[in-house]
């Protein structure tokens, strides 16, 4: 096939990222300030200029605030952030509109306020309604909260995710199991499950490095993990990735996007984008952020762009995350690639292994294979790249 | 120009541990010579190759000619200058060779080191006029009458001879440059005879092929002459000759007593054995004494790594080659690492150099077997096999005798570090020979261990132990019978050839816990378990296990997170470059050096 062929997308969906937090709670890395809300204007002001440098506009299936915590900031300047991406993007008429929030953000004054703007998926950072894990993650709201939060917002959005997090010092199946339960009984609409992660910069990576325990072991997270998945399940949830469940028609679009190979804006502190053949990454510092913005320049961390080659290798290996797979005909599609390309030796050795399941139409990764997903990943990509005679 | 008479020539050599200041003493004689003006002089101009610069160590040695009108009189003084380090040990009896006199240069500060000490006595081996100088007298911390009395005690020397100087301040040089052209004696030719001189030297010119450093000994050369090399029996024609000064300057012929170079279109260094003569083709002129090949005392194999190309490999070998014939290499294939290189080296040092050679020079991803020293087997039919590789060691039914090199270390170390470096020399089997008392407070202690023992790790080990004053030297004394055996490395059932180890049966249960233990810290993890195991024969002596994925997900994965993922896939990616892949288990380039692993650390 000839690499000519492949087709390049349009972007569909933008993120926007929002930096702002009251706290910092210990295991998280991203791009935010807490308690510094003197920059929202600023930063208000900056994005608007992001988003006219890039002279980014069309009409988009999916948007996405995330952050920090967006619904942090108050009516006017929610209005204003909207007002501004509208004024570039426009959302379909089916399309979604996710924000996350933070359970103890939400009154009914802000809840009317993000659906008059159009928002019609709630993503709650719950965490947990264990209140030592709560504690112990550092968030600053109780179960309590979490509840009145989701019954103040059920009639107005088309969708509620939790995130839920597992794996943390002592936790064992039965306190991970009343979360996911009482999660459940929410009704809410999508759940997220996700591993504690122990990530550079944050402060439980420096109470790792002195050696303080904060996660269980690998034996227990594996089991926890089965554990969601079987509880889910059983509740009607549908997993339709590695860390995500969601009923009947509420898997969330703007995230698949990421793993299909879709293209998207994204603007804000730290915001990754893919946007014709290349990826870009904002500077992660909000200051630096507006600084570079206001003095006319764009506030990159790093792009790269990208071959068709590695275009098909990231479709492969993110579309893996999703339990449909990687599609295979849209993967020859949009990488100019064929199965040919594929690393024989070693999928045939992960088939072998029971982890990878590969027929016409897709490749995915088998019930088992979801559990070492990361490694199978890895050596997919490392054994892509290594390939030869690629088409210049 | 008018011929240099031999009473007028000075042939000396700078005999000097590391960090002595030989460098800057040999460009202070430059200066005050008027070889090269003080603007023309580069730093350090004897070391010229880059990797010399990053260690600090002269590896080849150089020559280079003065010619000098000093106190009213032509004088013609030749600088060869000699490697400090004991690979190179045969080089430096070489440039000696060449030499009538060597300045023995000590730091006023640190004193009399191992290194010099075996230096100065293979000088005085050779009947060389020494000149004792003790450098860096200028130093806020100098102790130089103690450094005096040291060289009195080890070295016999009269302290009235001392020259004292500060190479870097320009202090005691033109006193140096009396001593030189006072006591070192002309060299002693007959310019009339049959041309005979010593090859103490050579580089690689990429235009012009091989350089021929030489020492005439008696009679001349002329451009465009015939000469034979009297061991290789080739013969050339000298397409030019001439001087280091310290640029290659032609001549038109050289003479008796005097030192230069020769260019004859010789395509490889191979070619230019050093300690060779060059006599008239055909002549029977007498080669010099102590001509021997170069003796390669340590081994290890080198192999592509997984996706590298074999052909690639060999060429860049070949290549350097060229450069230094001390190194050689032969293919050698292995069950666990697929087609490769043994190759041979004058030491451990010498193996480093090597391999950053290649990977600087021909950016070839190496996988590199742990070095191991060339034992020796008696078989029952009375053979004698050199072992270059333990894969080579026969059933021990087989073996009548088993031999190991053996070395006689010196170290010298301040007093209070005593105890701790005979612990050192007692864990690896070193008997003690000698104590000396250089001074009140240093001490040369004489050890004779096996050369297994000194090679990898001894200087670290005697570095951290003395925390870094103490230094040593080895010589090579011959091969002695052990009771040694191989030790085999599992991986998953499988003997991993390019694994194994030669060890003493008395240690052969701590080293095979030791590198089965490092080898678990160094494999991934995988999808099974991976079994590692350590054997003598049949009987396993120690075991691990790499304990295989429970789970492996991060959780969650989103735009930024894949754009980080990437990054790191890539990175991970660089660092598997380096691997090979065995049965199905994964073993990278660290694993290979865990077999140096003593298991002493606690």
């Amino acid at each position: 096939m000839n690499f000519s062929d492949a087709k390049i997308p349009a972007p569909t969906s933008v993120y926007v990222h929002v930096p702002f937090c009251r706290q910092r709670c210990g295991y998280c890395n991203f791009a935010l300030v807490a308690d510094r809300d003197y920059l929202i204007k600023d930063f208000l002001t900056a994005l608007e200029s992001e988003m006219m440098q890039y002279e980014a506009t069309g009409a988009i299936d999916t948007l996405f605030l995330g952050g920090g915590t967006p619904t942090l900031l108050d009516g006017d300047a929610l209005t204003q952030l909207c007002e501004s991406i509208f004024r570039r993007f426009k959302l379909r008429a089916d399309g979604e509109f996710s924000i996350e929030a933070n359970p103890n953000d939400l009154d009914s004054d802000k809840i009317k306020c993000l659906r008059d703007l159009g928002v019609n998926r709630l993503s709650l950072g719950a965490q947990s309604f264990n209140a030592l894990k709560l504690d112990f993650l550092e968030r600053d709201h109780d179960a309590a909260q979490i509840y009145q939060a989701i019954d103040l917002s059920r009639a107005h959005f088309e969708s509620i995710s939790l995130d839920l997090m597992f794996g943390v010092r002592g936790e064992t199946a039965e306190v991970w199991q009343t979360d996911l339960d009482t999660a459940i009984s929410t009704q809410v609409q999508h759940i997220s499950t996700y591993e504690l992660t122990i990530e550079k910069g944050t402060q439980f990576w420096n109470r790792t490095n002195r050696r303080e325990r904060l996660k269980t072991n690998e034996n227990n997270n594996a089991k926890l993990y089965l554990l969601a998945q079987e509880r889910l399940t059983r509740a009607g949830f549908h997993q339709y990735e590695i860390s995500n469940f969601a009923q009947p028609q509420h898997a969330c679009r703007h995230n698949q996007a990421y793993w299909n190979g879709s293209r998207y804006w994204a603007f804000g502190p730290g915001a990754a984008s893919f946007v014709g053949n290349t990826r870009r990454i904002n500077h992660a510092g909000v200051i630096r952020y507006i600084r570079e913005l206001k003095q006319g320049r764009l506030p990159l961390a790093d792009q790269e762009h990208l071959t068709h080659r590695q275009i098909g290798i990231d479709m492969l290996v993110f579309g893996l995350r999703q339990v449909s797979g990687c599609n295979l005909m849209r993967w020859q599609e949009f990488s100019g690639l064929n199965v040919q390309d594929l690393p024989t030796t070693i999928i045939d050795r992960f088939i072998d292994a029971g982890w990878i399941s590969l027929d016409s139409t897709a490749i995915r990764l088998t019930q088992s294979g979801l559990l070492f997903a990361d490694a199978i990943c890895s050596e997919l990509f490392t054994a892509m790249d290594k390939i030869r005679g690629q088409v210049k | 120009m008018t011929e240099i008479e031999p009473e007028n020539i000075r042939n000396f050599c700078i005999i000097a541990h590391i960090d002595h200041g030989k460098s800057t003493l040999a460009d202070r004689l430059l200066e005050f010579t008027g070889t090269i003006t003080k603007r023309e002089m580069q730093d350090q101009v004897l070391d010229d190759m880059e990797l010399e610069r990053a260690r600090g160590i002269t590896i080849k040695a150089r020559a280079v000619c003065m010619n000098t009108t000093w106190n009213g009189r032509p004088y013609e003084m030749n600088l060869i200058d000699t490697p400090g380090h004991v690979d190179f040990h045969y080089e430096v009896s070489r440039s000696l060779a060449c030499c009538e006199g060597a300045l023995l240069l000590v730091d006023a500060f640190q004193g009399v080191e191992a290194q010099t000490v075996a230096n100065a006595y293979a000088a005085i081996d050779q009947d060389l006029v020494i000149i004792p100088v003790i450098n860096k007298i200028d130093l806020k911390h100098q102790r130089a009458d103690e450094v005096a009395r040291e060289m009195e005690q080890v070295l016999g020397i009269n302290q009235d001879e001392i020259v004292r100087c500060s190479a870097k301040a320009g202090i005691g040089i033109k006193e140096l440059i009396d001593a030189i052209v006072d006591r070192v004696p002309p060299p002693a030719t007959n310019r009339g005879g049959d041309l005979q001189a010593m090859i103490f030297d050579s580089h690689y010119d990429d235009y012009r092929g091989a350089v021929t450093y030489i020492r005439m000994m008696n009679g001349r050369i002329e451009k465009g002459q015939k000469i034979q090399f009297k061991a290789k029996r080739t013969i050339y024609e000298v397409q030019e000759l001439g001087h280091f000064k310290p640029k290659q300057t032609p001549r038109q012929k050289l003479l008796g007593g005097q030192v230069g170079y020769l260019i004859c279109n010789i395509k490889s260094l191979e070619d230019v054995q050093i300690g060779d003569t060059v006599v008239r083709p055909n002549s029977d002129t007498p080669a010099l004494p102590g001509y021997i090949e170069p003796k390669r005392m340590v081994y290890c194999g080198l192999y592509p790594s997984d996706g590298q190309d074999f052909s690639e490999l060999r060429e860049a070998l070949t290549k350097l080659r060229l450069n230094d014939p001390s190194f050689e290499f032969q293919p050698e294939s292995s069950d666990a690492l697929g087609f490769g290189f043994r190759c041979g080296f004058l030491g451990l040092l010498h193996m480093e150099i090597i391999q950053q050679r290649l990977e600087q020079e021909a950016d070839i991803d190496l996988v590199q077997t742990a070095p191991n020293v060339t034992y020796e087997i008696v078989t029952r039919s009375g053979e004698v096999l050199p072992i270059h590789r333990p894969q080579e060691v026969p059933n021990a039914g087989d073996i009548a005798e088993f031999r190991q090199p053996m070395v006689r270390v010196s170290l010298i170390q301040p007093e209070e570090y005593l105890g701790a470096v005979m612990k050192l020399c007692q864990e690896r089997r070193g008997i003690q020979l000698n104590t000396e008392y250089l001074s009140p407070t240093r001490i040369m202690l004489t050890y004779r261990m096996p050369l297994a023992e000194v090679i990898y790790d001894l200087h670290d080990k005697l570095k951290s132990a003395t925390r870094g004053y103490g230094t040593m030297d080895y010589e090579l004394i011959g091969y002695e019978p052990a009771d040694l055996v191989r030790i085999d490395i599992l991986v998953n059932g499988n003997r991993v050839d390019a694994l194994s180890i030669i060890c003493n049966r008395g240690d052969a249960d701590r080293r095979g816990r030791a590198v089965v233990k490092k080898l678990k810290e160094e494999i991934d993890r995988h999808m099974f378990d991976i079994a590692v195991q350590a054997a003598i024969g049949s009987r396993v002596i120690a075991r691990e296990t790499v304990k295989a994925y429970r789970k492996n997900v991060t959780a969650k994965c989103y735009g930024g997170d894949i754009s980080r993922k990437r990054k790191l896939w890539q990175k991970q990616k660089e660092g598997k470059k380096r691997m090979k892949s065995i049965g199905s288990v994964d073993i990278p380039q660290k694993a290979f050096m865990a077999v140096l692993d003593r298991g002493e650390e606690r």
